[in-house]
Parts: structure tokens; sequence; C-alpha cells
């Protein structure tokens, strides 16, 4: 199925199955691969995505759901080669471990961020739930996303 | 000529320097994580190696030769050559390079930075030393008047200077100095502690730019030209084989080109084994269409001794085993004081079978090119790999291609051959085509290897005064199954009896095991601390003070390893540790604070944990960890804070949700929300501190935490509510009424 997806401010045409998630289009298909395959059935949130600025997991979105639609990975968060306040927060508190599921957790905060400018550590950690960190470093995702609601009032 | 440690320098083409070097890694000290067949095997005498360019730009490339797997070797390692070098940090980067076969790039046992510790330094100095002596030369004056710094050499009289890439060229040429070769002697004074401007500070990790923008790549994202995807059925029950399978659904799913069978492999060595599978493999034009093409496939397979297993038969099977009568295989004092103490206290202890489940899937490409190879993988040994690949396909380690990658976790799972060793199986089944083979979550959960089930029975002897006089610790566990003669457990007590029995369970495991984080100090940890929790509730004393008075005197023990067990060392953490959690501190009702000590051999660290816990209407919530941590000199404190943090919610996953369960030899979990872990909302307050080690050198620490966190979680419970905790992961009916 040929397909006209919008994604980081860009269109890309492509063809491929209708039910083939987002997650492995994007992967596969145009060789955007900042956005992660963890688990498949949106339980660790690797795969988060924006879709019109809300937090998706793009292992279940079937790509032809997706048409028209504005999507932002982990790659056009940053503007003009200015990294996002996240992605500054992110390496201000020396988060990643192995960094696999990073993109994830931080697409999840850009959602986060723009619905609550100013969350209370109970709100991050509910909000920040769906996504996995098997080496463990949620206190810093915690703390980095504190350090951006900052930097960005 | 001493061989060791070899120091060289050579002229970069476009200029500038290459710094080389090769350490031989302590035979001794790999032969006591593996066990000497093993270490012989795997990695034969190959020596360490690193590659530092000076750019005629002045910037410095250090070339990774370690496994990135979220330690933080790659900054680590660069601080300590950077340091003495006396380079601009900020002109230091990192390079991901590709597998040099004449050495050994072996990562795993919390050993890295204390490998490369003294190496790097003599490097750095060495490197140093000759960019001076260029300098001194090109000013025609004595070298006492050049100083280094920030990758600049200053004539401390004219204050002339040259950065390093004006002289790099130049100081290539440049003899090494003969006796800074050896590790034992040196004419290049290496910096006194006081001087470093680098080591000891919290550097960021080099490498955190390239993730949080997306640009760091995992083999999982690497493309090869011509390359298609596979998906991999493998035969659910370990040792199982493949009898028939019908393709004909596959082949009509969209994308799917192709779908082959594979013969599995039993490799490694008999006390260090590693399996591939039987399976059916199905080749497409991308992931989806693989995964989808291999729900369709219809398989049967051959039922094999392991079918007979559920987890409880398991359990059983193994706690029946551990009733025979055994010798001991270490033995300090009298074997048979706990059979003739006044008093005996005894208790059994399962740390079961768990998932590594590290976020990026175990994943290759792969090529089988007939009479040489390719791999493209994250690995924690490459070398490992073409040894195998040799053996299994007979093609000659230096035909074997091996393209490294940092992994999204390793854990010890990606120490072993099996992933690039079936996607090989892949490609040649497939025509000798370049294969990506993707796991699936529920194929990484389901097919994997797992941490070794471990059944540890403790018994305790007390004297009619109470004393502590005697301690049997009987092991069965399912992996290292080769136990030396003399080896005892890391009990750092004074305990004038001690004794140590093994179980070897290895041949007949339900699943295949292998080495999981911190491997068997996990088990040993959990039984040893919560025991001796129990013995000292048993004798009416606090379990701090329990501790302390078993370690009163400075004694440092053998326990038949490279390393002593320094009573001083676990005393200190301990007191730190309860220091700083306020151990004295009464808890409220429904909380319970909770201690554990315990050093991880390999790397030489030592970690004491305070855990404070509630449990209130049946619902344990972990609140805080207080961790001491003994690591010799800490290179970089915020990146040994985050393997600390990360390694006691690694611990805290495996004792409040971890556990893979089987039935009929089939694993049941089967993806995150069946095979949890600690999620952010669940995550206590950790807290770590550093024990002070003026003059001493850095030790291990990837894997010092997870041992102590669990029975200090486990021994917090017991101070809540009066649960103990015998076997992982802790049971929510268990807690029911309290």
């Amino acid at each position: 199925m040929q397909l006209k997806l919008r994604i980081n401010n860009q269109t890309y045409e492509v063809d491929t199955p209708a039910e083939m998630p987002l997650l492995w289009v994007l992967r596969d298909k145009l060789d955007l691969t900042g956005t992660k395959y963890g688990c498949g059935m949106a339980q660790c949130g690797a795969c988060t995505v924006l879709m019109n600025g809300n937090a998706v997991r793009s292992c279940v979105l079937p790509v032809a759901s997706v048409q028209n639609q504005r999507i932002t990975t982990i790659e056009g968060i940053a503007t003009d080669g200015k990294l996002h306040p996240l992605q500054e927060a992110w390496i201000e508190a020396n988060v990643p471990q192995c960094g696999y599921c990073q993109a994830g957790q931080i697409m999840s905060a850009v959602a986060l961020l723009q619905n609550n400018a100013k969350p209370s550590e109970a709100e991050i950690k509910t909000a920040m739930a769906g996504n996995i960190c098997r080496c463990g470093t949620y206190q810093r995702i915690c703390q980095a996303i504190q350090q951006a609601a900052e930097a960005m009032d | 000529m001493d061989r060791r440690n070899f120091i060289r320098v050579a002229g970069l083409a476009g200029g500038g320097m290459l710094l080389s070097g090769t350490v031989l890694a302590q035979p001794k000290q790999l032969k006591a994580i593996l066990g000497e067949q093993a270490a012989e095997e795997i990695e034969p005498t190959r020596e360490l190696a690193y590659f530092v360019k000076i750019d005629a730009d002045n910037n410095i490339r250090f070339q990774l030769t370690k496994h990135e797997m979220g330690q933080g070797v790659n900054t680590g390692l660069a601080m300590i050559l950077a340091e003495e070098l006396c380079a601009d940090w900020e002109k230091v980067q990192i390079e991901f390079i590709g597998f040099d076969q004449r050495f050994s790039y072996g990562t795993g046992g919390s050993t890295t930075i204390l490998d490369m510790w003294q190496p790097l330094r003599k490097a750095g100095a060495t490197a140093r030393q000759l960019l001076l002596q260029t300098a001194a030369r090109r000013w025609q004056t004595d070298i006492a008047n050049c100083t280094a710094d920030k990758s600049i050499v200053i004539n401390t009289l004219t204050k002339a200077r040259f950065t390093f890439g004006e002289l790099a060229a130049e100081a290539a040429q440049l003899p090494v100095p003969e006796n800074v070769k050896l590790l034992s002697e040196s004419e290049v004074p290496l910096k006194d502690a006081k001087a470093f401007q680098l080591i000891g500070k919290s550097l960021k990790n080099k490498v955190v730019p390239q993730m949080v923008t997306g640009k760091y790549r995992y083999s999982m994202d690497a493309k090869v030209e011509g390359m298609r995807y596979a998906a991999v059925a493998r035969c659910p029950v370990f040792r199982g084989k493949l009898k028939s399978f019908d393709a004909s659904a596959a082949l009509r799913v969209e994308g799917v080109e192709q779908v082959v069978p594979i013969t599995g492999i039993d490799a490694g060595s008999p006390g260090f084994p590693f399996f591939v599978r039987d399976g059916v493999a199905v080749i497409a034009d991308s992931t989806w269409a693989a995964m989808q093409g291999k729900k369709a496939l219809k398989i049967e397979w051959e039922d094999s001794v392991n079918s007979q297993y559920d987890t409880a038969t398991f359990q059983a099977h193994v706690a029946g085993r551990m009733d025979g009568a055994t010798e001991p295989r270490g033995v300090i004092g009298n074997a048979d004081a706990v059979a003739a103490a006044a008093k005996k206290l005894t208790a059994d202890y399962v740390y079961p079978y768990q998932a590594h489940v590290f976020m990026e899937p175990l994943n290759c490409i792969a090529q089988h090119r007939g009479d040489h190879a390719e791999v493209w993988i994250g690995t924690q040994s490459p070398v490992y790999i073409v040894n195998e690949v040799e053996k299994h396909f007979g093609i000659a380690k230096d035909r074997t291609t091996v393209h490294l990658f940092p992994s999204g976790g390793g854990f010890g799972r990606r120490y072993y051959p099996d992933a690039a060793l079936e996607g090989l199986l892949v490609s040649k089944a497939a025509g000798n085509i370049p294969v990506k083979v993707v796991w699936s979550r529920e194929d990484d959960v389901q097919t994997s290897h797992y941490h070794i089930y471990y059944h540890g029975h403790y018994e305790a002897g007390l004297d009619d005064k109470n004393n502590l006089i005697a301690w049997l610790h009987k092991e069965a566990r399912t992996y290292w199954g080769s136990v030396e003669e003399g080896e005892i457990s890391w009990n750092g007590y004074l305990i004038p009896n001690k004794r140590y029995d093994f179980v070897n369970m290895q041949p007949e495991s339900a699943l295949p095991s292998c080495a999981w984080r911190s491997v068997i100090a996990n088990g040993w940890a959990f039984g040893q601390e919560c025991f001796l929790d129990e013995v000292a509730h048993a004798v009416k004393k606090d379990p701090l003070q329990f501790r302390l008075e078993l370690l009163r005197e400075d004694q440092d023990l053998e326990v038949h390893h490279n390393y002593k067990l320094s009573t001083h060392r676990l005393r200190r953490v301990l007191q730190l540790a309860a220091e700083k959690a306020n151990w004295g501190k009464r808890s409220k009702a429904g909380f319970g604070k909770g201690i554990a000590v315990y050093p991880y051999m390999h790397g030489n660290g030592y970690c004491a944990q305070v855990a404070e816990v509630s449990v209130r209407n049946g619902q344990l919530k972990v609140h805080k960890v207080v961790c001491a941590v003994d690591c010799g000199h800490v290179v970089n404190p915020d990146l040994v804070k985050n393997q600390i943090e990360g390694g006691v919610l690694w611990g805290m996953s495996a004792l409040l949700y971890g556990g893979v369960e089987f039935e009929n030899g089939q694993v049941l979990n089967s993806n995150f929300h069946n095979n949890r872990v600690v999620r952010m909302n669940e995550v206590p307050d950790i807290e770590v501190y550093f024990v002070e080690n003026p003059g001493e050198r850095p030790w291990g620490v990837g894997e010092l935490a997870p041992p102590p966190a669990v029975p200090a979680i486990a021994n917090a419970i017991f101070a809540a509510c009066g649960v103990r905790v015998r076997k992982l992961p802790v049971r929510p009916e268990s807690l029911v009424d309290h």
C-alpha cells in the first residue's frame, strides 16, 4: 500500500503493508532507527513517538492509521541544530547507561511537559511508568525532567 | 624479554601519533571467574589492547577495545588515559572500532577498569613524556622547562607553546624508553593522586549526546547491502529437537521469501557450555514480515528430558538432590562442627532462574560465505565468537570478521556466541545471504539462557553461650558446575568453623543457564545475609551489631580466589551504610530496616546496603536504599553511582518480580507484562556513599550492588512485618495479613 507519512516535518512516501506497525516502517523502511523495539506490545515504551503531540507506542500503531498525522520522533525534537531542553537535561544529569530505552523515555517526557509544564515528582513517576529502563536510571530520568521543566519555565 | 605491557608509538598518515599497547590479562583472574579449562578455551593468552590517536589537529581519539553496554567504560577508560597524557578532556573523542583479532576485547566480571588502570596510566604518561621531549628539542631547552597541560606543551621560561597535535608526528619517531615497556619499572613518572584533574571527577559520559539524539547505533540498527530479515522459531524446550514443520502458511505472508530449518549446537566447554536450539527460520524483506511469517508456522517438536519439568517439580528435584550426603569442597576449622554444636539452626534459600530482559533483544547480522564469515553484533566477547565459529563451522579464526557495536545491555548474556552462531546457521541455510536475525521479546524471555537456579542450604551451630561457632553452606546450582577443591563461598565473618559443599546441577538443568549480572554472588549473598539475620534474631542481637562482632578483627581471609576477603573492608562499608541510614533510629509501625553486606570478589569491591520498607495492608513498598561502596579509587563518582543505583534496582526486580516459570519444560513468562521489572513509579530513594581509599587503585563496580540489595530488602521485610522471604520472588499473598 502506498502511503504518505508526515514525520519530523518532512513528507515520506512508502510502500508497505497497511498493518505494519509504524515502528517497523520507521526502522526498516525509513532508516529512522532512533525509535527502538523493546517488546512489541506497548509494555516497555522504547518505541514511543509523538502523534500530533501525544505520546503513542509505535509498535502497536498500524502505519495506515497514521497517514496525514503529524509524527515526531527522537530525530525531530532538536530544532535548527539546537537540542531540546530535555536532551540537554539528560546530558547534564548523566542519565543513560546503555541508552537503548532513552529515546522512548525522552519522547514520553516531551509529551508530559507539553501537557503539564510543572509536574510534581509523583506526576512524573505516574506519567513515565510506561517506560521501562532495565539499567535502572529512573532516579536520573526524574531529575532530568524536573531540571528541564525549570529550564523551560 | 618481557612481552607484557608493551607500549608502542607510531606515526599516523596525515600527521599525528598512534599510541598503542598490550596488557596480558591476568590469567589467574579469568580462571577464578570461568574455571581453568573455560578460561583457556575462551581467551587463551590473549592480550588486552588499547589504541589512542593524537591527531595533527590536536584532537584525541580513544578507540574503545572493550564492550560498552551501559557501564560507561568508554569514558572511564578514556579519563585514565587523558589524565596522565595531560590532555584537554574536551578534545577527547570516543571511537568505536572493529575487532582486531590479535587481542581480547572480552568484557565482564567487573574487571575492565581494574585491568586497564595501570597500563593506560603508563601509556598516557609515556606519550606525555615523548611530547615533552619533542618540544624541548625544538626549543633547544631542558625538558625540565617544559610542562604539559590540556593538550598543550608550555615553555615555562619563554611562555612559548606547542599543541600536542603539532608535536605528535615527530614525537612518534622517538624511541619509547626501554624500561617503560615493563610494568614493574618506569622512568616515566605517574601523577600523584592529589594532582589528578580528571580522575575522581564526575565527568559526563561521552556517548550520551549520541544516545539522546537517536544517533547511537546498536547492532539492532545496523543495515548491510542485500540484507534480509529473519525471525526464528526456536524449540521451546531445552534440548528438544525439531521433528517437522509446515511452512505453507508462512510462505503466503506478504514479504516472506524463505523458510529454513536449523539444527542446534551444543557449544562451549563442559564447565561453561552454551547452546543454540533447533529452530525454523523465516526469511523476509522486513522484520515485521519475518515475525508475521513465524506466527504462521506449524511446527512439531520432539520432547526432551526437560519436558518432564515444571517450576515446582524442578524445585523438588533440586531439593531432593540436596538431600544426599556430600563431601565438603572447602573447610575452615572442623568440617563436622555444626553437627557437634550445642544448638543448631537451619534454613533453605532459593534464588530461581531469572531472565536478563535487557532492553535491546538479542540480534545480529550474519553472513556465512563458505570459507569465511562476517557478523555484525553487540558482544561482550568477539574472540569467543571467532573461536566457536572455527569449532562449529570450520572457518579459520582470522577468516571471521566481527563488526562491533555497543549494546542495549549485556549483563553477562552477551558474552555468549550463540546468537552469532545461530545467525550463521540461518545465513548458510538461506543460501549464504546476509541475514539480520531479530529475537522478539517473547523469544528472549522464553528461549534464552537464564540466571543460575540456586538452592542454598544453611546450617548454623551455636555454643551454649549462643556464640556462632560453625557455619555450613551447601549449594546446588545449575551453572559453573566445576568447583575446585578448596573453594569456599565468600563468607567474611570470623566464624571458627566453616564448610562449603557443592552439588552440581548443571547437567540436569531444566533451562540452559549462563552468566547473569553478579552470577554466583546473587544466591550466595541472599542466603548468607538472610540466614545470618535469622541467627541474629534467634540470639536476640541487632543484625548490625551481630555482624560487627563477627568482623571485630582485621583479617584477610583465604577464599580460594585471586584476592583475599577483607574483614576490615566489610566492616567499613557496614558502618558507613548504617551511619548514613540512621540504623539505630526505630522505625514506625509497619516500617522496617534491613542490612546486608557482600563483596564481589572478581572486581574486589565491597558493598553494604540498608533498605527501608513498609508493609501495610498487605502492600510492600521499598522506600529507601542506602549503599556504602568500597571500590578503591573512584575514577568517576557519578558513573559509579549510576551503576550502583541500577544494580540495586536489578536486585529489587529479582526480589519482587523475578523468577522464570515453566510447564512441561516450556517457559510460561513471555513479555514485560508477566516477566515484570521495577518501573519508575516503584523506585525507592537510592543514596550512594563511598568509603575513602587514599592511595588505592580502582576496583570493579558493575556487579557489586545486585547481591546485597536482595537480602537488605528481604531483611527489611522481616523487620517490618515478621515475614521471612526464603525464596524469590516475594509472594504478595504472604504479606496479606500484614
